[in-house]
């Protein structure tokens, strides 16, 4: 059986090209597909739900601002006893369903797979470009590869999370939004020049 | 810009992602049916409004969702500590009061 890949809210929006100003380090500007769930803990379950979370995934839920990988997938937090959990190559209903057979009822799983879109940033000027909407310190001194933060990007509720050191950013916005976000960014990149990519 | 540190998200935030929420530590009475009209409405309606040091509930409505408490200077807008809800109200080393 094949994998339905999440359908996407955007791909009308991202076509490949080069646009803005020319340059020869443009801002890089992609979609990811990746199932997403949110994972609320119930009161006095922390530490099933972390064992859950570890035995099934292999993760260890991560501290306030911080997101741990591995393999395909990703636990994020962002707010008291909750975590974004994703993954790739997997469709949504198999992420829910993995999460609730480990969970058990120590926790709430809530897919949000069509409910939030992705947004990657990389390059050399990706911080210029988020700090004309983002009130987040972004510098390598304060922030860096595995912090997150939840927070109004151009007026967008979003989960903003460093990937590596380039430096990229994940960006997860509500999918009804998704458009108007991805208008912002091409207006605040094309100064630098961006190229969206596949 | 203000800066306020989240107990939650623990990290200085900016401030229009919090809301302000009234009066911080202002218990309902167990049962309210029990209390004379004049406590009722000391309860519902009357807050302190000190020139100085005041706890105050806040909201990290665009970031954690989370409630808290803060001491804030009402005459220099500067929040003193943060701390967590259901936490007890902190003593202020002596100097933060004179700032
Ligand atoms: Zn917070």
């Amino acid at each position: 059986m094949s994998v339905p890949e999440p359908i996407s809210q955007l791909s009308a929006h991202m076509q490949p090209g080069r646009f803005g100003a020319d340059g020869n380090t443009p801002v890089l500007l992609s979609e990811r597909r990746r199932a997403i769930a949110q994972v609320m803990g119930r009161k006095g379950q922390d530490a099933r739900l972390r064992a859950a979370i570890h035995g099934a995934f292999g993760l260890d839920l991560p501290h306030p601002g911080s997101s741990v990988t591995r393999d395909s997938a990703m636990a994020m937090w962002i707010a008291p006893e909750t975590w974004l959990i994703l993954r790739d190559g997997s469709p949504s209903d198999d992420l829910t369903r993995d999460l609730t057979a480990a969970c058990g009822d120590a926790a709430s799983i809530v897919d949000q797979t069509w409910g939030k879109s992705i947004i990657r940033v990389s390059g050399a000027r990706a911080c210029a470009v988020l700090a004309k909407g983002c009130r987040i310190d972004l510098h390598p001194r304060v922030f860096g590869p595995g912090k997150s933060a939840v927070t109004p990007i151009a007026h967008i509720h979003a989960v903003l999370m460093q990937v590596d050191a380039t430096p990229a950013f994940d960006l997860i916005v509500p999918s009804t939004l998704a458009r108007d976000f991805v208008e912002w960014l091409r207006l605040s990149a094309a100064e630098y020049g961006y190229e969206v990519v596949a | 810009m203000l800066l306020i540190h989240c107990p939650y998200c623990a990290m200085e935030r900016p401030e229009i992602e919090f809301r302000h929420a009234g009066e911080a530590h202002v218990a309902r009475a167990p049962d309210p049916s029990q209390l004379d009209d004049e406590t009722w409405a000391e309860f519902l309606y009357f807050r302190s409004n000190p020139k100085g040091v005041h706890a105050e509930r806040w909201r990290h409505v665009h970031g954690c969702g989370r409630f808290f408490n803060a001491l804030r200077d009402t005459v220099s807008d500067r929040l003193l500590v943060t701390y967590k809800a259901g936490e007890v109200r902190p003593e202020l080393p002596p100097q933060e009061h004179s700032r």
